[in-house]
């Protein structure tokens, strides 16, 4: 050490970091924690999520994620292309578990990422990110089988409470999972939800995290059994309202990764390649820069995904 | 507790006493406990135990309680067996090693054939050491039993174990092991006779040529003519390998047969195998015999109605060619050549490219000129990009092509349309291999038409590309020099310190950090620092943060002034900044200072 | 480390086989002299008759629980054992009662008898969270794999999922002497009072384990699996794809077949049975919907996609119906032993093939004769989609398949001659020694009595057929005096 150096006020808040980097260095290489660990990851994740608003403001430059659902190599993908955190800013819009087979995997390494570097990632609240949900699509079981039992589910169920529900990317871009809601017409009332709950079955917190765009006009009912259908009237008049220029959403599979709905004053962006491993849907992350621009990267399913390995080459057992 | 959880303590400064016993009494305890785990690690330290225990205790007591752990799961089993070995050491003397036998023989035949695998090996490690009057006593016995087994699984042990058997017996002894061998090899089981077809040539190997041409070659025989080609195929190694033993040419010329026989045989699996094997077969058989007879064969193979088997012979054109001579490969090798590489299936014309550069080494200059060049500029335009890829990556094996105008002039296109390519994993690829391409290309053609297509990844929208970019430009300053980079590459990274999007801005901090480790250290400090630390006002902390990374690895290659006057300062600023990351890495850039 | 131990208690079975008072056989049982439906038609076999043996599973009457329906029977390659599996994802094992006996050791016509072995539950009903649906436990297809050692091995599949489980006898240890247990377990022990613990062994239990597991390749529900002659690979079919997968990777899984078209409107046909031929490693043979079986030869090309032979039966074009392509769909195909013929089971019909000769069927004999002016109500009720199964004898000169009514046939091709056997439990003896067949001309056909699944032992005329949640072993046996 430097003499005249001081030894540096802050150190002590560093000294997480050392377990945190370990974890993500584990996480990383698809090795799911230990059941202490998760039990203390989330601990630290529910300090951090308290302090985060129902609107988050997050600033430029970030990139703008959708749904994961577990598909662990995609999303290792994801960052393959678009720069490891804390390199890359982050927006995450929810939908991190079910369906894939490394649920676990993915919403631990998140969290973790989260927790490590908080103001480089930012993770929001999915339909998914429910307890009710993820008994029936699969992160329940991926837990039991994983952890025998389903503590570490507990864990993240009881922490999926305090994810924020949306975030205002400059005072310009809403960004949240599923869509508008008829009894939300300005941003206070979002900032004023009771939001450390389940996600319930209806209401202005179950539409943020349901609802779809519409290409008909005014609201519709939605086709899921919760949340509401919106038309380009309602998002126009939601964005001219509160001075946004975009709403960002996640929640629907599309094709291109991403789908501009409402003459471009909504957009749908999906970030699981090949979605349930046979939908054959590229996907995208939007990235926006210090400039408030931005850009579609598009990929395709990481090269290998999931166990077994399909073939129809020679497998070497034939030999 | 277990003993880890002691270790711990013990790391955590609780005293145990160095000669205390109580760690293995613990390990021997977690042998049996519940927890995989556990089990697993307190196995992998067996030698501690045993070195505790003694030799006495560990023969008598601990090896016979190792006996009872085999219903164990396989993960446990693997290194049980792996280290039954190293307690040769630990038995009070080889005359001692027989014991290790018992529960290697159980291991031997349990339904996990990795755990066969490696209690044979272990079996054969014991059987190597033992006095002879064991080898009669015990190991004897042991193979008698595993060859006349109920099961298949002990009879494919046998095979792994009998050559190892045969080199310790006395000669009286050794034919009737081979008589056991050969038994096996016409086994009712085909999974036994796969065993034997594995282990025939290891066999042959040490019983030498005259038992191999009497015994092994004959069980050979029935084996080659086998109905199940899940055996067959396994006959075309055999019979290399066995080529290596005899010497006499009548055996030679029956083997000759059986690879002619297996080449054209009616399973595609075994075709295969016999293409994969094609240049060991040449080298057993000879010059000539290749040359008239097998090359033949060869072509027939690269012209299989089964694609896998065409581009299995492909990837051996080269080497065929080069053990065939230039008028052979003129007159009879470059017609097929000539098909494969407009092959309907790309794993054959992928195959091709990756070997058809080895041809300029023998065919001479007119015929390259002339027949090469074309196919090469065929598969440059290859709809394939792996095509592409594999015949741009060995571009270094055709020295000829150097600075040959045709070559150049239509790699480029190619080149720029893998450097363009839709996917990034191509992009990658062809800039992994632009070190290589430029010492091939030379100066003066890169600079003139390829520097720009490396420099301008450098902002591609892939951060994979980017960082593969930086690493790249790093070697490529080794291999042109530092005035080179300075003058074609420090300029276009500079420029990108000032770039509108932040994240072209971090891979260009980066850039010049991996450069720092060629340029030497006036470059850094004139071109590099200033630059870098001019970012560290930078309305993103991103960029900011990733100075101080910048900074932390240019410190090893900076005197302490430099360090003290120019760095330091920038890491204070840094370290008060008000973003946690900034801090962070500023932190850690200082703790890298070296202390005076 | 996903393995589940399921134990039982081998000197205990009672308490894991629920239902079984039946199974107990009478030794003077005569019941099923009766058996012979038709008695007049087809004249008594000479070299015997079929006696049912055994008959396992509660009375029809007591059956609550539709976990308990049998959907897959097979005896490993000895005929020791036969494992069944059931709707509720369970496997059954009964074990020859004279296993411990060695051949020479055995009366050469005695009775085969079979007795519980264990339990195990072998497959779990899961949601399949890619497309939203639940796979149900059922157990779809069981094959034994060939003996590695003292353990027994066997793959079972539900609809998407194949496990290869091992069964063998585990010793109960009891450890004492342990460390732990040691006063003078402290730091400053010496190595003197380090012990070595005993082990004693107390019992013996029956346990499986699960060595691996197959899964995540199937997009459909898998119809078969078929192990290999080479004794290590083996294939898993379902709709439109076969792969093959080696026994000691659950890794890997190589994709031999596909018939998916480009576009799914496309689609002619699915494919409805697949296997190996039982000794040439390189041949295997599927049956389709559209009554056809293909025969591949896996030497001619890496991918298998086209037929090296087909064998296919043409419909009159006069004889064409609304249902003549539903009643062509092929349920089920063997080979028979030797593999010189394929057994094919349709409908309506049992089919014998050549494998040499793709023009004409050798042989064929119509099952359910009576059934086609029922096939509206079939239709209606949905058996007409009834995959019923097909066994081969020993010597491959019969065929075994079955029908509704708790009725099976056994049909010896060379003869021509069909022998229609009604399921019956063995009888407690009863005055007459028989009980009178009830010959009431019902005209209701009792569909829900329909005996899908049979097997045949590999050695010696002795079967094993289900109907609903009752297994019924049957054996031929020297022809005793008929009393009637």
């Amino acid at each position: 050490m430097v003499n005249s150096m001081e030894k540096p006020s802050s150190t002590s808040s560093f000294a997480s970091f050392h377990t945190l980097d370990k974890w993500i260095e584990q996480l990383y290489d698809r090795k799911h924690l230990a059941e202490e660990d998760v039990a203390q990851l989330c601990n630290m994740a529910r300090e951090i999520f308290i302090q985060e608003e129902n609107v988050q403001p997050v600033k430029c430059p970030v990139t703008v994620c959708g749904d994961v659902h577990g598909q662990f190599h995609d999303l290792m993908e994801l960052f393959r292309i678009g720069g490891r955190p804390p390199d890359t800013n982050y927006l995450f819009m929810g939908d991190y578990v079910d369906r894939g087979y490394y649920s676990v995997e993915t919403v631990s390494l998140l969290v973790a990422l989260k927790v490590r570097y908080k103001e480089r990632i930012y993770l929001l609240r999915g339909n998914h990110e429910s307890r009710q949900i993820t008994q029936v699509y699969g992160f329940y079981d991926e837990c039991l089988r994983k952890y025998g039992n389903s503590s570490v589910w507990k864990y993240f169920t009881d922490l999926f409470d305090y994810l924020p529900l949306t975030a205002l990317i400059e005072e310009q871009i809403f960004c949240l999972h599923g869509g508008l809601s008829p009894s939300i017409d300005s941003l206070d009332h979002v900032m004023s939800l009771d939001r450390v709950q389940e996600v319930p079955h209806e209401g202005p917190m179950c539409d943020l995290l349901w609802s779809d765009p519409d290409d008909r006009c005014g609201w519709g009912i939605s086709p899921r059994g919760a949340g509401y259908t919106f038309g380009q009237d309602i998002a126009d008049q939601f964005n001219h309202n509160n001075g946004l220029n975009l709403v960002s959403r996640a929640h629907q599979l599309v094709q291109e990764g991403y789908n501009w709905n409402h003459e471009k004053k909504v957009v749908t962006i999906f970030s699981a390649p090949n979605y349930c491993y046979r939908c054959g849907n590229m996907a995208a992350i939007m990235e926006i820069d210090e400039h408030i621009e931005y850009t579609f990267l598009q990929f395709d399913p990481a090269p290998r995904r999931g166990e077994p390995h399909v073939t129809r080459r020679i497998p070497d057992y034939f030999l | 507790m277990t003993s880890s959880d002691m270790m711990d303590i013990d790391e955590s400064g609780t005293t145990i006493p160095e000669e205390s016993a109580l760690p293995v009494a613990m390990l021997i305890d977690e042998l049996q406990k519940d927890e995989v785990e556990v089990r697993l690690n307190a196995i992998k330290k067996l030698e501690t135990i045993a070195k505790t225990l003694g030799p006495m205790r560990t023969r008598d007591e601990l090896v016979p309680y190792l006996n009872e752990l085999i219903d164990d799961e396989d993960d446990v089993l693997v290194i049980l067996a792996a280290e039954l070995a190293k307690l040769i050491s630990y038995l009070g003397g080889v005359q001692h090693a027989h014991v290790l036998l018992g529960p290697l023989e159980t291991l031997c035949t349990v339904e996990e054939v990795t755990v066969r695998q490696k209690s044979i090996e272990s079996m054969i490690a014991v059987t190597q050491v033992i006095p002879p009057a064991h080898v009669q006593g015990f190991v004897e016995p042991l193979v008698a039993r595993l060859c006349a087994g109920d099961w298949f699984t002990s009879r494919m042990s046998a095979c792994g174990f009998l050559s190892c058997v045969y080199r310790r017996v006395t000669a009286d002894k050794q034919p009737k092991l081979i008589e056991e061998f050969v038994k096996l090899c016409g086994d009712e089981a085909p999974m036994v006779r796969r065993s034997a077809c594995l282990n025939i040539g290891e066999f042959s190997k040490f019983a030498g040529a005259e038992a191999t041409v009497a015994q092994f070659v004959p069980a050979l025989k029935v084996l080659v003519e086998d109905d199940q080609d899940s055996v067959r195929l396994l006959t075309v190694e055999s019979s290399v390998m066995i080529g290596k033993v005899v010497k006499d040419t009548e055996a030679i010329q029956t083997l000759l047969e059986f690879v002619t026989k297996l080449c054209a045989d009616t399973s595609w699996r075994v075709r295969y195998q016999s293409s994969v094997f094609m240049l060991e077969i040449c080298e057993i058989m000879g010059k000539e015999v290749t040359q008239q007879k097998l090359l033949d064969i060869f072509i027939e193979l690269l012209n299989d109605n089964e694609a896998e088997v065409r581009s299995a012979a492909s990837s051996k054109v080269g080497g065929m060619g080069e053990i065939i001579g230039p008028e052979l490969v003129q007159e009879k090798l470059m017609p097929t050549v000539k098909k494969l590489v407009k092959d309907e299936n790309k794993f054959v014309r992928a195959s091709i490219a990756s070997v058809i550069m080895q041809l300029t080494n023998v065919l001479p200059e007119k015929p390259t000129q002339d027949e090469l060049i074309p196919l090469f500029l065929e598969l440059l335009k290859d709809e394939d990009s792996d095509t592409r890829l594999n015949l741009i990556s060995r571009l270094g094996d055709a020295e000829m092509l150097v600075g040959m105008e045709v070559m150049s002039q239509s790699l480029l296109p190619a080149i720029m349309d893998l450097a363009l390519d839709g996917k990034w994993r191509v992009r990658k690829a062809i800039m992994d291999h632009t070190p290589a391409l430029a010492r091939q290309l030379g100066k003066e053609f890169f600079n003139e038409h390829l520097c720009g297509v490396v420099l301008a990844n450098l902002v591609d929208e892939c951060y994979s590309i980017r960082k593969a970019t930086s690493a790249n430009l790093t070697e490529l300053c080794r291999v042109f020099g530092v005035e080179w980079a300075c003058e074609y590459v420090v300029p276009k990274v500079v420029n990108n310190i000032t770039h509108d999007n932040y994240l072209n801005r971090i891979t260009a901090l980066f850039a010049l950090s991996e450069m720092s480790k060629v340029v030497g250290v006036d470059v850094i400090k004139e071109k590099f620092l200033p630059q870098i630390i001019g970012l560290e006002k930078d309305p993103v902390p991103n960029v900011r943060f990733s100075v101080g990374r910048s900074l932390q690895q240019l410190i090893p290659y900076l005197s302490s002034d430099i360090v003290k006057e120019l760095v330091l300062p920038c890491l204070k600023t840094l370290s008060e900044d008000l973003d946690t990351d900034v801090k962070f890495y500023a932190h850690e850039a200082m703790k890298a200072i070296p202390c005076k | 480390a996903t393995s589940k131990i399921t134990l039982w208690h081998n000197s205990n079975t009672d308490n894991c086989f629920k239902i079984n008072s039946d199974s107990e056989v009478c030794p003077d049982s005569v019941g099923n002299e009766q058996t012979t439906v038709e008695a007049n038609k087809f004249a008594t076999m000479s070299d015997g008759d079929w006696r049912v043996t055994q008959c396992f599973g509660a009375k029809q009457s007591e059956l609550t629980d539709t976990d308990d329906l049998v959907t897959a029977i097979e005896f490993d390659n000895d005929g020791e054992y036969l494992a069944v599996g059931d709707k509720g994802g369970r496997i059954w094992i009964y074990e020859n009662s004279e296993a411990d006996l060695d051949e020479k050791e055995r009366e050469p016509s005695k009775r085969l008898e079979y007795k519980f072995y264990g339990q195990f539950q072998s497959h779990e009903s899961e949601m399949d969270y890619l497309k939203s649906i639940e796979i149900a436990e059922n157990i779809n297809v069981i094959k034994w794999c060939h003996r590695q050692n003292e353990a027994l091995l066997l793959l079972a599949a539900n609809e998407k999922t194949v496990k290869l489980w091992k069964i063998y006898e585990r010793k109960i240890k009891r450890l004492s002497n342990m460390n732990m247990d040691n006063e003078n377990l402290h730091v400053d022990m010496s190595i003197d009072d380090v012990r070595i613990p005993a082990m004693s062994y107390y019992d013996t239990v029956t346990a499986a384990t699960p060595r691996r597991v197959f899964q995540n390749a199937h997009d459909y529900g898998i119809n078969s699996i078929s192990m290999n002659s080479d004794h290590e690979t083996f294939l898993s079919s379902d709709d439109l794809r076969i792969y093959m997968w080696n026994l000691n990777s659950d890794k890997d899984c190589f994709n031999v077949v596909d018939i998916k078209p480009e576009k799914m409107e496309e689609l002619t046909e699915v494919i409805t049975s697949a296997c190996f031929h039982p000794e040439q490693c390189n041949i295997m043979q599927y049956s389709t919907s559209r009554g056809c079986v293909k025969l591949l030869d896996l030497r001619t090309n890496v991918l298998c996609d086209d037929y090296v032979k087909i064998f296919e039966s043409h419909i009159e074009e006069a004889e064409k119906s609304f249902f003549s392509e539903i009643v062509s769909s092929i349920s089920d195909t063997q080979f028979s032993p030797n593999g010189n013929h394929i057994v094919v089971r349709d409908f309506l019909t049992l089919r014998l093939w050549d494998i040499r000769n793709e023009s004409a069927p050798v042989s064929a004999t119509p099952i359910n004769p009576d059934l086609n002016d029922k096939l509206c109500d079939l239709y209606e009720n949905d058996c007409i989609f009834d995959k019923f199964g097909v066994a081969a004898s020993t010597d491959g000169s019969q065929f075994l398949t079955g029908s509704y009514q708790e009725q099976f046939y056994i049909w010896d091709w060379k003869k021509n001659h069909t022998e229609v056997v009604k399921a019956q439990r063995p009888m407690q003896s009863s005055p007459n020694g028989a009980k009178p067949m009830e010959t009431s001309p019902n005209p209701e056909v009792a569909y829900n009595q329909k005996a899908l699944h049979v097997n045949w032992h590999p050695k010696q005329d002795v079967i094993a057929v289900s109907v609903l949640n009752n297994l019924y072993m049957y054996q031929r046996l020297p022809a005793q005096k008929v009393i009637l």
